[in-house]
């Protein structure tokens, strides 16, 4: 095994090695959906394991947005899902250093739903959270909205449950509105999905778009651990799904609770 | 003298001298005699005796002291039946100031019969958390202190809130500033528990310092603080004769509680400590507050019923509440409504205290985005006596917490649309009140241009300044400037009745009346 393997303190390894390289392999200048979402997983592996590793290559990577002078987002599918300014936020709240903090709040809001979970990280560390109001209002206006791509229903949970994860909790009715958002559309999900029910487990399956269900699982098992959703009865299905693409790139990419 | 028994157990009782002052009695002392023999003195008008036997009858004679033919009143008590004490020491308690004895208390609290007693004795037990039962009478002795380790992990989670398997419902355990949030167990924790009584001349101690629980207070740090007494969904409790100090955060918290009592107690926190309420009853009905003394590092009685979330949800003020024969000193308010009062408060009376040194005396708080639920109605003061305190009555409708408490939305004095968001007052009285040594303002009652508070009465109220008054802020609102010997300033409200109302020693006009609908003055 490689050096940087880490054993938690649960006893879980992950493997470091493999999310150092890949948050080295992102292009700072142009970057895409798959990008955001490694950030995202390194992120939150960082903060399971506080390895020194990750936390060296997430930094010398915000290093790099600061320097860029336009940070271009690809769209896939048409769906954005910014790398920029998770890293910036997570390297400012790490080193305290202002120019992360201040690369962060001149890159543009979006006025999507990816955006979302950005507007809310700003809010929460330094806007003073006097627009959490209308960032949940602007959620609960698009949860009536049909998304049509399999990839836009996954991307709109995983920008759902980062918000999630962004806003203050003692701000209680507002947090709690975003979670009955997300509850109430993974019920959705599931119901509209199949399961082959085997003699040991039950195979799920969520949407048609492999890639887009596992986006989902990835939220799935977000709001797992945040117990926004019951993990006894959600867990087994982000599980199953990732197990099927484990071997995929994508799987690499944002199994952040890989185990070796 | 009328003596009128307010609680007794197997082995104490506690009386009260009915007229004879606030707190403290009018006369020097009186002496108290059981079964003819002298017993013990007292300057309090709530006095508590122990010592006594299970199932005994007493004659209790009061006598004014030091005086020939003076007042006197007689009471015939007899104490209660007890079935058997539990001695901790007997369960494993050493009592020696290092041990933990968390175990040992509990397990004697576990194996308490009906009847029963558990007795801590003379001696300094370390302890976490102890977990109340149903049906349990909990007697530190004098000289007994349960003394609270300060190591967060070693308490126990109450999580926030746990979803049902069905997803249809909810379980909530934990509280923090009216949410629904993970919070460490208080150090002493009742869940859904009936019939108990803490009793005793002993002491509970958190411990708390700026070492510890103090050290950055708004953060939450694993979880959030731990009361020092948390008694959550339970019945018929009452705390009578112990005392409470220093406490990690509020210090006695009954939440959605019925029919709770807290006699002749001593609640003390260190007048700089972050956020040690004395006492805080949330969503409770039927409480009762005699005899208690507070010195606190906050308010010291803070009336509550929730943030908007659960006040919604659920819908339970805080209601029928008196505290009578109490001391309320150093603290923010004396008796404080809000702000966290979604599901509203009515039917609140706070007669016969005294209130010493505190930033205001009665102060309610309350803003836009509360909610229409959050509905305040008849809270009555009635002869309480005031020294020193800054502004005897505020009343803020404009309170500027929580994060957008600065926005225009809570803070624009032009009116605003009453919809689902917008709280209400309505009857608040002020009787027989003397308030001696203000600072800032004799009242700043403040309520919102479209909900304006519907009546204010203020019968035989007598506010005169300190000599060396001291500027300051009469309340937490935007655009409330700092100021000193103003007299009664009233804003929006509809009817507001003056009777022999004297103000003396104001610098400015001692009424300064904006957009009140109709004044009555006697």
């Amino acid at each position: 095994m490689s050096d940087l393997l880490l054993v938690s303190a649960d006893n879980t390894t992950y493997n470091i090695e493999r999310a150092v390289k890949r948050i080295g392999s992102i292009d700072a200048a142009a970057t895409d959906m798959w990008d955001g979402l490694a950030v995202n997983a390194a992120v939150l592996l960082y903060r399971k394991t506080m390895s020194e590793e990750l936390k060296e290559a997430l930094i010398a990577k915000a290093g790099e947005f600061v320097k860029e002078e336009v940070v271009e987002v690809k769209d896939i599918d048409c769906v954005e899902y910014t790398s920029a300014p998770c890293i910036l936020y997570e390297s400012y709240r790490i080193t305290g250093q202002d120019k992360y903090k201040e690369k962060a709040v001149t890159l543009e809001k979006s006025d999507a739903y990816m955006g979302m979970a950005f507007d809310m990280m700003h809010e929460t560390m330094f806007g003073g959270k006097e627009h959490y109001h209308a960032i949940t209002v602007k959620f609960a206006g698009l949860s009536d909205r049909e998304r049509k791509t399999d990839i836009e229903k996954a991307m709109f949970m995983e920008a759902l449950i980062d918000t999630i994860a962004a806003i203050d909790q003692p701000v209680y009715e507002l947090y709690r509105s975003l979670v009955d958002i997300f509850r109430t559309e993974l019920k959705k999900l599931t119901a509209q999905g199949e399961y082959t029910r085997g003699v040991h487990d039950t195979e799920y399956t969520l949407l048609k778009d492999a890639k887009a269900e596992l986006v989902l699982a990835y939220a799935i098992k977000k709001a797992c651990d945040m117990k926004v959703v019951l993990a006894e009865k959600y867990e087994c299905i982000a599980d199953c799904i990732y197990n099927r693409y484990q071997e995929t790139d994508c799987a690499y990419t944002i199994n952040y609770a890989q185990r070796i | 003298m009328n003596i009128e028994l307010v609680a007794k157990t197997s082995r104490n009782v506690c009386i009260e001298l009915k007229g004879c002052g606030k707190y403290y009695t009018d006369k020097e002392k009186y002496d108290i005699f059981i079964n003819g023999q002298y017993e013990l003195s007292t300057n309090k008008v709530i006095t508590s005796i122990y010592g006594l036997l299970p199932n005994t009858d007493y004659d209790i004679e009061v006598r004014e002291g030091n005086v020939v033919n003076g007042d006197k009143g007689v009471i015939k008590v007899k104490t209660d039946r007890e079935f058997v004490t539990l001695n901790v020491r007997d369960f494993g308690a050493y009592g020696n100031g290092e041990h933990d004895d968390t175990l040992a208390i509990q397990t004697a609290i576990m194996a308490c019969p009906k009847e029963g007693r558990v007795l801590v004795p003379e001696g300094v037990y370390k302890i976490t958390t102890l977990f109340l039962k149903s049906d349990l009478t909990l007697e530190l002795a004098k000289n007994a202190t349960l003394s609270a380790f300060t190591e967060r992990e070693r308490f126990g989670i109450l999580p926030g809130m746990i979803q049902s398997y069905d997803e249809e419902d909810e379980y909530n355990l934990g509280t923090w500033e009216g949410n629904p949030l993970d919070c460490f167990t208080g150090i002493i924790t009742g869940l859904n528990v009936e019939n108990v009584v803490i009793t005793g001349e002993g002491t509970i101690d958190g411990c708390a310092s700026f070492d510890n629980w103090w050290k950055n207070p708004k953060v939450r740090n694993i979880a959030w603080r731990p009361r020092l007494v948390f008694i959550s969904h339970c019945k018929n409790v009452t705390l009578h004769g112990i005392t409470v100090t220093n406490s990690p955060s509020w210090t006695l918290h009954p939440y959605f509680t019925e029919n709770i009592r807290f006699i002749d107690m001593k609640v003390i926190n260190p007048a700089n400590s972050h956020n040690t309420d004395g006492l805080d009853p949330e969503s409770c009905t039927g409480v009762e507050i005699a005899g208690v003394y507070f010195s606190v590092g906050d308010d010291c009685i803070a009336i509550k019923s929730g943030k908007i979330y659960m006040g919604r949800k659920h819908k339970i003020p805080t209601s029928n509440m008196i505290v009578r024969q109490s001391c309320m000193r150093d603290g923010h308010g004396a008796v404080t409504v809000g702000s966290e009062i979604a599901a509203g408060v009515n039917n609140v009376r706070i007669q016969d205290c005294i209130f010493l040194n505190t930033d205001r005396g009665l102060r309610v708080k309350t803003r836009r985005g509360r909610g229409k639920d959050s509905v305040l109605d008849n809270i009555v003061f009635e002869n309480i006596r005031m020294d020193n305190v800054m502004t005897p009555f505020v009343v803020n409708s404009f309170y500027f917490c929580d994060p957008d408490g600065k926005t225009e939305y809570v803070a624009c004095k032009e009116p605003l649309p009453v919809d689902e968001r917008t709280p209400r007052i309505d009857r608040l009285i002020f009787r027989n009140i003397e308030c001696h040594n203000c600072h800032v303002a004799g009242a700043y009652i403040y309520g919102l241009p479209e909900q304006k508070i519907a009546e204010v009465t203020m019968e035989n109220v007598h506010i005169d300044y300190a000599e060396d008054a001291k500027s300051g802020v009469a309340a937490m609102m935007l655009g409330c400037d700092e100021s000193c010997r103003r007299g009664i300033v009233a804003a929006n409200v509809k009817k507001l009745k003056l009777e022999n109302v004297k103000i003396e020693g104001a610098d400015s006009e001692p009424f300064e009346l904006t957009n009140v609908d109709s004044v009555i003055s006697k």
